[in-house]
């Protein structure tokens, strides 16, 4: 397989695949948790439809993002043979890029007083 | 059923929107994650749901076909050269066929550019059943009776060419232009853009003179500006008042003058001269079909009023008709739109024949390329993706071929526009329109999935067992030999049929061009000259004029004889057709009666254009105004009158005069009466000539036959005609042979492209029976073996691949023979005295085309013989 490329490449991240990739860096979750979770953390802001979820999920299984569990290392109390999503170490590098430069951001943000703390 | 059991349902409806793989990996999850949210939210998910398929679905549909079309470059660029032939043989296809459609769509297509065109058609007067053919000009008499009871048309107009001498700037310039009825505007539907139209009372005899200036004269002669509206200019040195500017559009009036490419520039009206004979036919019209009024029942309502004036005015309607044309095919030959339309055939067949070749390599990849496929199936991959995918690299290639086809099709233009003679109306409208583009684009299209489907299906039913055991090879079926067969006939049999196409148009272009003409072009100069009619106003002084032009252009050393005739045979002039009859048969029940071209000539006239003299005199000094009036006539004239018997002595009826023959001349090519004007192919017409001593005429095209170059001479004729008259504009000499050459131009053109493609076919099919054949020596390396192994000899092992390439191609030459005779009929229109199914022609063309067959079977059938039959045997 070819190597990862630079993690700054996939910079900016679409908003949906930086929620994903938040919902799935503590624990592998199927679609929905993921869903909930995100919703949870948005105080029901943003819910994930299933075109928008399932595309953003293809697209970060190509990118290498994330990896789909097998039946073996599923959690055991899932009845319902659902897909598991596991965060990637490259996945992990690129969330934690994604989550730098927004932190400069909002930095430079409230260095200039457009939002609330200090710089 | 529960709703909540429904929604679910339609849910896994509307994820078919998505893309196949894309639903087959998700839409168990997707329903899943449905139904969790109904739970929660009943039906309002609904709405977000919705606006996601909507934003979504799309979008996944694109993604899918970006790594397509990815994947095929990837695998395109893992075969670089076969890519590139394919992509150059389509590329060189599309172009053709584009640019020759784009020729095809501009001059015969394009609608003319008037509002309503449709509705605009041609009159003629229609003299078939005397055997003169259907396109006669009309006389003004029935014009006029026409408009009076004709009920098809909404409004008739009619017209005719005019030579002008403007004399504004300095030097006298000659402008081409028409006389033409008020009513033309409102037939063309077009007004002036400047100033007023034309009314009846400009067409009255003795109306002050008026006339319209063209956009481009206006805005080159008068600088565009408008204080010229009420302004006098001098037109053949009478004043007449400028009254109006045309739009551009109308120069398709100018343009109709036989011969002519200029646009016409100056307009006037037609003066209602009522006095003249019926018989006298000069006028071109053009009509406007009332609404509702069909094309079949004009003609019908037309050739009813023409039979009801037969009966009115017998001495000079009998055997006239009408026919009635629309003006894209009346504005030139016939034969122009049969032999584009035959181009279109041919340039087609050429891209048949590149699709096949194409077919072939694509088929030959996708073999290659099975184990890679059955190996993807094996993974998951579902054969309807596999489809998708291989038809998407087809298509993609295609589309690629396409572009440089566009821009073959671009430059080829531009060598077509310089190729096509000017006589053929609208060339300068030829251009890569919307229309054209969406044409290359659609035939692009149909090549890709032409060539694509078949191997698509293929493998989306290919087995897999075979192809991974068998290394790729064992995979091919019988059915995949067959379509190459297939190809290999079809292409065959069209590289036939466009060889013998090309094989025919050249014979006829080679007669043609050594066709008799009846008179010796070679060293002859030909010009239209204008009396100025201010300074030489009668018969008298017009005469005098040209007799002193004559005689000062006949000492200049390099000229042997000139002449003055009413139009020199293939070149510009004014055509006028007259009913002639045996003066000894008039009022009897069957008059000797005939239509014959009339020319009004000076005595030196067949010597300056090499006219043999075959009995009696030419005219001569005592052939004045005031003597016996004479007649020469044409070989074909004195015969359709008399048969064997002698004409000269005898008396000729015509306008209402009787006139002494006092000889007979060779017939002519290139002079007929026809509103197009006759060309090499037709038969020599019936001319009658009578002296300019006793019938002056203002206009006439002056002929010197000279033993030095155009060169050469036209610098001491300037000289002459400016110390004979000033006014008159420097006569713009040419070649006879260059107009020879011009009407020629078009076969030419047909012949030379028909070629070409012909070529290029025979090439195509070569390589493509080649490919083929290669191929199958490759695929039966292991059955050769055993044969060469066995002890079979090189020479029936050449034989074996030889025959069966042969059997093919042999199928395709028959059938393409068959194909050549099919269109016989069509192609006949095109060909002069060869006929179309010329068995010589047809057998030379089986020849070659076994000849090539052979040659293309040749290399891979020696390769077969040095097959080692221990390598071979042994396996990859």
């Amino acid at each position: 397989m070819a190597a990862f490329p630079d993690p700054d490449d996939l910079l900016p991240l679409a908003v949906a695949t930086f929620h994903i990739l938040v919902a799935v860096a503590d624990q592998d979750r199927h679609g929905y948790a993921i869903m909930q979770d995100v919703a949870t953390r948005t105080n029901g802001a943003l819910k994930l439809s299933p075109g928008t979820l399932y595309g953003s999920i293809r697209r970060m299984l190509d990118d290498g993002l994330i990896v789909e569990l097998s039946d073996r290392q599923r959690p055991e109390e899932d009845d319902e043979r659902r897909r598991y999503y596991r965060i990637t170490p490259f996945g992990r590098s690129v969330a934690q890029a994604e989550a730098a430069r927004l932190a400069t951001l909002l930095r430079q943000a409230k260095a200039v007083g457009l939002a609330p703390g200090r710089a | 059923m529960s709703r909540s059991r429904i929604g679910e349902r339609v849910y896994r409806q509307l994820l078919r929107l998505y893309p196949r793989d894309f639903s087959d990996d998700y839409a168990e999850e997707m329903t899943r994650l449905y139904r969790d949210r109904a739970r929660v939210e009943g039906a309002s998910v609904w709405v977000a749901l919705v606006a996601d398929l909507a934003r979504t679905a799309p979008s996944e549909q694109l993604s899918t076909l970006v790594q397509d079309v990815r994947h095929a470059w990837r695998t395109w660029r893992r075969t670089p050269v076969l890519a590139f032939a394919a992509i150059l043989t389509l590329a060189l296809g599309v172009g053709a066929n584009t640019a020759v459609f784009s020729v095809v769509h501009g001059v015969l297509l394009r609608p003319l550019p008037y509002p309503g065109a449709d509705r605009l058609v041609e009159v003629f007067e229609d003299n078939s059943r005397a055997g003169g053919g259907p396109f006669f000009r009309v006389s003004l008499l029935n014009y006029l009776s026409w408009v009076e009871r004709a009920r098809s048309f909404e409004a008739l107009a009619a017209f005719n060419g005019r030579d002008f001498t403007l004399t504004e700037h300095g030097d006298p310039e000659r402008v081409l232009g028409s006389a033409v009825t008020a009513s033309l505007f409102k037939v063309l539907g077009v007004g002036p853009i400047a100033g007023r139209p034309l009314t009846e009372e400009d067409e009255k005899p003795g109306a002050a003179p008026v006339a319209l200036l063209a956009e481009s004269l206006w805005a080159r002669g008068f600088g565009g500006d408008s204080a010229i509206l009420g302004r006098t200019i001098t037109l053949n040195g009478v004043r007449h008042q400028v009254i109006g500017i045309v739009p551009t559009g109308f120069r398709e009036i100018g343009r109709t003058q036989i011969g002519s490419a200029g646009a016409g520039q100056i307009f006037i009206p037609l003066t209602m001269d009522t006095a003249q004979n019926r018989g006298n036919h000069t006028l071109r019209v053009i009509g406007r079909l009332g609404h509702q009024v069909s094309l079949d029942q004009a003609r019908d309502d037309m050739r009813r009023l023409a039979a009801t004036m037969e009966n009115e005015f017998p001495a000079t309607n009998r055997n006239w008709s009408v026919w009635i044309e629309r003006p894209q095919y009346s504005m030139f030959d016939p034969r122009v739109r049969v032999s584009l339309l035959v181009l279109l055939g041919a340039v087609g067949g050429v891209l048949l024949i590149a699709c096949a070749n194409v077919a072939n390599l694509v088929l030959a990849r996708a073999t290659g390329r099975q184990r890679e496929l059955a190996l993807r199936a094996a993974l998951g991959a579902r054969p309807a993706r596999l489809a998708r995918q291989l038809l998407t690299e087809n298509i993609s290639l295609a589309l690629i071929s396409g572009a440089c086809g566009l821009t073959v099709a671009g430059l080829s233009m531009q060598a077509l526009r310089a190729l096509i003679p000017a006589t053929i109306p609208r060339v300068d409208e030829i251009r890569l329109d919307g229309t054209v583009l969406f044409f290359g684009l659609f035939i692009t299209t149909a090549c890709g999935v032409f060539f694509g489907m078949a191997p698509a299906f293929r493998s989306a039913r290919s087995s897999l067992l075979p192809a991974l055991t068998q290394n790729g090879k064992g995979a091919i079926g019988p059915s995949h030999q067959r379509w190459r067969h297939g190809l290999v006939i079809a292409q065959t049999a069209l590289a036939t049929m466009l060889v013998v196409v090309a094989a025919l148009l050249l014979q006829s272009l080679v007669r043609l061009q050594r066709v008799p003409l009846g008179f010796e072009p070679g060293g002859v100069l030909i010009a239209r000259v204008s009396t100025p009619q201010a300074r030489y106003p009668d018969g008298p002084a017009m005469l005098e004029f040209q007799q002193r032009l004559l005689r000062s252009v006949e000492t200049l050393p390099s000229v042997q004889a000139a002449g003055f005739m009413t139009s020199a045979p293939l070149a510009p002039g004014v055509r006028r057709t007259v009913t002639v009859r045996d003066r000894a048969t008039a009022g009897m029940s069957v008059e000797a009666q005939a239509s014959a071209l009339e020319q009004v000539v000076s005595p030196r006239l067949f010597r300056a254009l090499g006219v043999p003299l075959l009995a009696g005199r030419v005219f001569g000094p005592q052939d004045q105004a005031g003597s016996p009036l004479v007649a020469i006539v044409s070989e074909g004239l004195a015969r359709r009158l008399w048969a064997n018997m002698a004409a000269v002595g005898r008396f000729l009826e015509f306008d209402g005069r009787s006139h002494e023959i006092v000889g007979v001349v060779g017939d002519t090519r290139g002079s007929d009466g026809t509103a197009r004007g006759g060309g090499l192919d037709r038969d020599p017409q019936p001319v009658l000539y009578i002296s300019s001593a006793q019938f002056p005429q203002a206009t006439a095209s002056l002929v010197i036959r000279t033993d030095a170059t155009l060169r050469a001479t036209l610098p001491a004729i300037r000289d002459v005609v400016r110390e004979i008259e000033p006014t008159l504009p420097i006569p713009d000499l040419r070649p006879l042979g260059d107009w020879i050459a011009d009407s020629a131009a078009p076969p030419r053109l047909t012949t030379t492209l028909a070629g070409a493609f012909a070529c290029a076919a025979l090439f195509l099919t070569v390589v493509g029976i080649y490919g083929v054949m290669a191929y199958s020596v490759s695929q039966r390396t292991q059955e050769i073996g055993v044969r060469v192994a066995m002890g079979a000899r090189r020479i029936s092992v050449v034989w074996l691949v030889l025959r069966s390439g042969m059997t093919w191609a042999a199928g395709g030459i028959v059938l393409g023979l068959i194909g050549a005779w099919s269109i016989s009929r069509v192609v006949s229109t095109l060909l002069f005295d060869v006929s179309a199914t010329d068995p010589l022609t047809f057998a030379l063309t089986a020849l070659v085309l076994t000849g090539v067959a052979v040659l293309a079977c040749t290399v891979p059938a020696l390769r077969a013989t040095h097959v080692d039959p221990v390598i071979a045997l042994r396996g990859d």
